[in-house]
């Protein structure tokens, strides 16, 4: 193989590997994002899933897990213990500032829809 | 005193000062404030002191466009009128409801709130209400528990409502029930029964009225001369006597502007969302007794959302959900049948609720939303060539809504849905046929309030209103129009007190032009 090729069939395959890893691999994330804790006293499991589906229906740049999570990861605090506190307040904020979606006819903060979304990933969701 | 038209003289002929055409809430509104006074008053009712199911067939009418209640069904013929099957829920229009908002196409009345508020006292009192009071500071010192949602004031209040004693459901209550003794004892107060209006006639060049023709089912035709006439018999009733009483004027009384019967209006009442509360509130203010309270959209928010007038009331859920349209359970043509199927269904619903009441539905409710209709020339009263019995052409209703209305039903609801949002104690889902912003359709259970208004608007101009600013028909000096036909905008609440406070006024206005002339 001349140099040369060798140098693109390298790129490219590893092109490919992280194309696929991007796609693929599983996604980090805390487990607890994808629990939407502040509709669990009003909405069973399969409602959360349906909203998810529709939610990612709906936003198709969101249609992957690791996407969703990253958008949700972006908005939360670093400190993992003030995980759900700075849910709270992320979900708060979103009504406040307006940052709200209409789901199934749910009106919900986007922070708490992209949950839900994350949520309809899991293979059999449980709250 | 009270005469039976059925049993007087056939062609009497009744003299007096001022004719009120119409025994239901204006008409018998009007007449308790002239008893004891030195002029004659006829007050000429179409039926008798209890339901009557021939005349009551005077009614009948057909309805095309939005379904609506069977005519004959949504208003009552006999002393006391709707008020003989009426919840009673008495509150203000506000400020705003009488503005021109220029997004609300020919809103604007010629009065302001101001203008109707010492009359709003005085129909408290004629509804037998508390205080007129209606902000909820005043009345959570009175009662307790009153806790309001903590919802941002600036976007959703909290609007409080009386209900009046004086309403019933055909079990012998309304005004029937308050003011007949009142009426049959006065001296001054002629009340004829059985003595329906069939025509009213002008003098020559049509500017003032002589007299009105009236009929019974048992043959008998009078004629009443007054000075003042009133017409009282409700928006389509006004409405139908206006453009049947065409001998003189081709197009009717009132009409030569073609506005007679147009811009009919009821109030929507729809179920259009659920508030899941995250965990229980407590509160007695949603809990219907002597009060009652909506949560609705701030004058500013209207304003900014450029949408209608409304309000959301909220009620359980897990009985909401199981109870049908009031437009599906009221479609008997007998009254009495179909405020039966209303109730039964009612009561099915609150026997199933009691067992489904648990989890978190248990803190649900479903709103009602409760709003004005946007005015519209094209939803209308007419009238057609069937006849009733006594030979007068039977109103027509085609009741017709706009994108205004659906956008505004919608758009209220998200208000408050993003409101509780914000408020953080719950969350708000809306109805399936309010998701899709392009859909313009209505489903067939949307409810309305058996409140018919505006055939007969009140405006300063006569290519596009019926009456002035003191209820009287452009361009006859001696007629004129009591009730909710006269509303330029329908508000959201419901309109007994504000017509009554209108007619008030009305009286006052006939009273001193009796004086001075």
């Amino acid at each position: 193989m001349k140099r040369r090729n060798f140098i693109l069939f390298a790129g490219g395959a590893l092109a490919v590997i992280a194309i696929a890893n991007h796609f693929f691999a599983n996604v980090d994330y805390p487990r607890a994002l994808a629990l939407p804790g502040s509709l669990t006293p009003i909405m069973d499991s399969k409602e959360l899933k349906e909203l998810g589906l529709v939610y990612r229906s709906l936003i198709p740049d969101e249609s992957r897990e690791r996407t969703v999570a990253k958008r949700l990861m972006e908005k939360l605090s670093a400190d993992d213990n003030a995980f759900t506190t700075s849910l709270d307040e992320v979900i708060k904020k979103d009504f406040a500032e307006g940052n709200i979606i209409e789901v199934r006819g749910w009106i919900l903060s986007k922070t708490e829809a992209r949950q839900c979304a994350l949520f309809s990933f899991s293979p059999t969701p449980s709250p | 005193m009270h005469i039976d038209a059925r049993k007087i003289e056939n062609h009497s002929i009744v003299e007096g000062d001022v004719c009120i055409v119409g025994a239901g809430a204006a008409g018998i509104s009007m007449a308790l404030d002239w008893i004891g006074s030195v002029h004659k008053v006829i007050l000429l009712e179409s039926g008798g002191f209890a339901y009557d199911d021939k005349v009551q067939d005077l009614y009948k009418g057909k309805s095309t466009g939005q379904k609506y209640y069977p005519l004959r069904a949504s208003r009552l013929s006999y002393f006391g009128g709707t008020t003989g099957h009426w919840a009673g829920m008495c509150s203000p229009f506000d400020e705003i409801d009488f503005m021109k908002r220029d997004w609300v196409p020919d809103s604007g009345w010629p009065i302001t709130r101001k203008d109707l508020d010492p009359f709003y006292a005085r129909a408290n009192e004629k509804l037998k209400l508390g205080p007129y009071r209606y902000d909820l500071g005043y009345w959570q010192k009175e009662k307790p528990n009153l806790n309001p949602f903590p919802l941002d004031q600036n976007a959703v209040w909290h609007k409080m409502w009386q209900i009046s004693p004086t309403g019933g459901m055909f079990d012998g209550g309304g005004f029937n029930k308050f003011y007949k003794d009142d009426i049959v004892k006065s001296k001054n107060i002629h009340l004829f029964t059985y003595a329906t209006v069939v025509n009213v006639v002008a003098n020559e060049n049509v500017s003032s009225i002589r007299e009105v023709q009236v009929k019974n089912l048992d043959g008998k035709t009078h004629t009443v001369k007054a000075k003042y006439f009133i017409l009282a018999g409700g928006a389509i009733q006004n409405a139908r006597i206006l453009l049947t009483s065409n001998t003189q004027a081709k197009a009717g009384l009132g009409n030569d502007h073609d506005v007679v019967g147009r811009y009919f209006m009821e109030h929507l009442e729809i179920q259009t969302a659920e508030l899941w509360l995250l965990k229980p509130f407590d509160t007695a203010l949603f809990t219907r007794g002597k009060l009652w309270c909506e949560l609705a959209i701030t004058e500013k928010a209207q304003r900014e959302n450029k949408i209608l007038s409304g309000t959301a009331g909220p009620k359980p859920l897990v009985e909401s959900r199981l109870t049908l349209p009031r437009m599906e359970a009221w479609q008997n043509e007998d009254p009495r049948k179909s405020r039966d199927n209303m109730l039964k269904n009612r009561m099915d619903a609150s026997e199933a609720a009691k067992k489904e009441n648990k989890g978190a539905i248990a803190n649900a409710y479903e709103f009602q939303t409760r709003m004005e209709q946007a005015p519209n020339p094209d939803s209308r009263i007419t009238i057609g060539p069937e006849r009733d019995e006594l030979g007068v052409p039977l109103a027509n209703l085609h009741w017709q809504l706009t994108d205004l209305d659906k956008r505004s039903v919608r758009r209220i609801n998200q208000v408050i849905g993003w409101e509780v949002g914000k408020a953080g104690f719950g969350r708000v889902k809306l109805k399936d046929f309010f998701r899709d912003d392009n859909d313009k359709s209505w489903p067939d259970g949307t409810n309305a309030g058996w409140h018919h208004m505006g055939t007969t608007r009140m405006g300063t101009d006569p290519n596009k209103s019926v009456v002035n600013s003191d209820c009287q028909v452009h361009g006859i000096d001696n007629l004129f129009v009591a009730g909710a036909g006269c509303y330029a905008t329908a508000g959201a609440p419901n309109p007994t007190l504000t017509l009554i406070a209108l007619s008030l006024r009305l009286s006052d206005y006939v009273r001193v032009r009796l004086q001075s002339a």
